[in-house]
């Protein structure tokens, strides 16, 4: 479970307040959508989970530890329990699909028979196996980003952090990927998405949480992605 | 760390080498070149100091008797010579002695000139003596002038004073050049890992993402330096070793007999130590150096 306790989080070098003292809880298991305008603070509580950086005020929990409290030695394995998907993919271009997923297995140290065994079947999850021995520069928008799924689920994340996951793809293909995470979150992995994607949010019918000016305006179960929000 | 999380890291610093290839062949040259001039001044070094300890023990003092002297008194000077402080060992060259050297040694050919000399021979009795430490020897040559019945205490301080500090200014003057060696080649090296860390800026923002450790980042990082400064070590002491092999054959073949150098497997084992750990620290101390900005993600 996550929860945010008033949180507020002030960038030092900009001034302004990018989250001012936002409360909310997620349940392990739920899929939200982090809604709002550009600049609103959807990413900053993404990088407020995943420590990437911290509150100004506030508390952070994860799994009742508070991540804010967190030493900086710790954070490293605070990130092996979740897993993220960036828009611009983030691929590693000089490898192929298999070795980019395999990558994220070697970091946290995980053994040859271990990578030999969940990399074909992470690749299979998104429907990507037969492309293993390909490089990213031969892969379509879509396939890019489904390996960057793989990647993201190859240490079997508890949550699953994606930021406009599918603000580089065409209509078609974001809704072919919106349907690997529904079934991921169907397996039980927590899913967070900071997206402007309003077909998206309004079709899976999610519980979407609004920030507007670093406020949480809304937090609706099953919500849509209002027409007032700006993108 | 595992031993397959080491493995990954030390595949990965072989391969960043070969990536940067043109950088890592420019570090790898500029460290051998640093590791030569280093190696040069600890050959010099340790050679200035062999030649002032054979200086040292060929620097005798010489004490000369009255020429009418008795040769009791003769030997009653050996023995307070004996009891001077600083005196490791005493020779009696006698009056006669030093007449035969002359003529058969210094005047060979021209014996003639040192005719009648057997019967009024004008050489006195001396003493040749050794000091334990020639820095004293002023001292110990005071002391030796209060003695009586002697004439003239010779000795070559002006040669050892110069000896003992052309020796001191060159391992003043070794250390400093080391000590700027060693930081400009922490520097060029530090330079090359920057641009492999700038050009794998990407990756390592994906690893931090992931979970990876500072070290586990870190490592590879510091092993490529370590590469680099290790196989720069290797290519300077070859260079070191063949240039001093190739000076020692030059010296034998001039017979020049008044000091010699240090052997070179003497030296060898010196100079491999000396640029491994050199070469070593180089690269990880510089890698460590600039990777530090690059872990806050």
């Amino acid at each position: 479970m996550i929860e945010f306790v008033n949180v507020t989080k002030q960038f030092e070098d900009a001034g302004n307040i990018a989250l001012e003292n936002a409360s909310f809880k997620i349940e392990n298991g739920e899929f939200v959508f982090l809604v709002g305008s550009s600049g609103a603070g959807k990413t900053t509580i993404t990088k407020l989970i995943m420590r990437e950086t911290n509150v100004s005020e506030g508390q952070v929990f994860l799994d009742g530890i508070d991540v804010t409290a967190l030493p900086d030695k710790e954070i490293p394995f605070l990130r092996r329990k979740m897993g993220v998907v960036f828009q611009d993919f983030r691929l590693l271009e000089d490898r192929t699909v298999y070795e980019n997923v395999e990558f994220a297995m070697r970091v946290v140290g995980a053994s040859r028979r271990e990578i030999r065994k969940r990399v074909p079947e992470v690749l299979s999850e998104v429907g990507l196996n037969y492309k293993a021995k390909m490089y990213p520069r031969q892969l379509s928008g879509g396939e890019q980003q489904r390996v960057a799924l793989a990647r993201a689920l190859a240490n079997h994340p508890l949550i699953l952090i994606a930021d406009e996951p599918t603000g580089n793809l065409n209509p078609k293909t974001a809704m072919e990927i919106m349907d690997i995470f529904e079934e991921i979150n169907r397996m039980g992995t927590t899913i967070i998405m900071a997206t402007h994607a309003k077909d998206i949010v309004d079709v899976m019918k999610k519980r979407v949480i609004e920030i507007q000016d670093g406020h949480l305006v809304r937090d609706e179960v099953g919500g849509e992605y209002l027409e007032a929000v700006q993108v | 760390m595992k031993l397959s999380k080491f493995k990954y890291s030390f595949s990965e610093a072989k391969k960043n080498v070969t990536r940067n290839g043109l950088m890592s062949i420019a570090s790898l040259f500029t460290i051998a070149c640093c590791l030569i001039i280093l190696g040069v001044f600890a050959i010099l070094s340790v050679n200035v100091n062999s030649i002032t300890e054979q200086v040292k023990d060929q620097c005798e003092i010489q004490l000369y008797i009255n020429t009418d002297t008795s040769e009791e008194r003769v030997t009653q000077i050996g023995q307070e010579i004996e009891k001077t402080e600083n005196v490791k060992q005493v020779t009696l060259f006698t009056k006669e002695q030093t007449l035969e050297y002359a003529i058969n040694d210094m005047f060979e050919g021209n014996e003639t000139m040192l005719e009648g000399f057997e019967e009024d021979n004008p050489f006195s009795d001396s003493y040749k003596i050794v000091l334990n430490d020639i820095e004293k020897t002023k001292e110990t040559v005071e002391s030796l002038e209060k003695i009586a019945d002697v004439e003239k205490v010779v000795n070559k301080q002006d040669v050892v004073n110069v000896v003992l500090s052309i020796s001191g200014a060159v391992k003043k003057f070794s250390i400093v050049i080391m000590i700027i060696l060693l930081i400009v080649a922490i520097v060029i090296i530090s330079n090359t890992v920057k641009l492999t860390v700038f050009n794998r800026k990407k990756e390592i923002n994906i690893m931090k993402y992931i979970g990876a450790t500072d070290r586990f980042i870190r490592v590879p990082f510091v092993l490529e330096g370590f590469i680099i400064g290790f196989l720069g070590a290797v290519a300077a002491f070859l260079v070191v070793f063949w240039g001093y092999f190739a000076l020692l054959k030059y010296i034998a073949g001039l017979n020049f007999d008044l000091f010699e150098l240090v052997g070179i497997w003497d030296i060898a084992p010196f100079i491999a130590i000396l640029f491994v750990v050199f070469g070593s620290l180089i690269g990880v101390v510089g890698s460590a150096i600039s990777m530090r900005k690059y872990l806050h993600v």
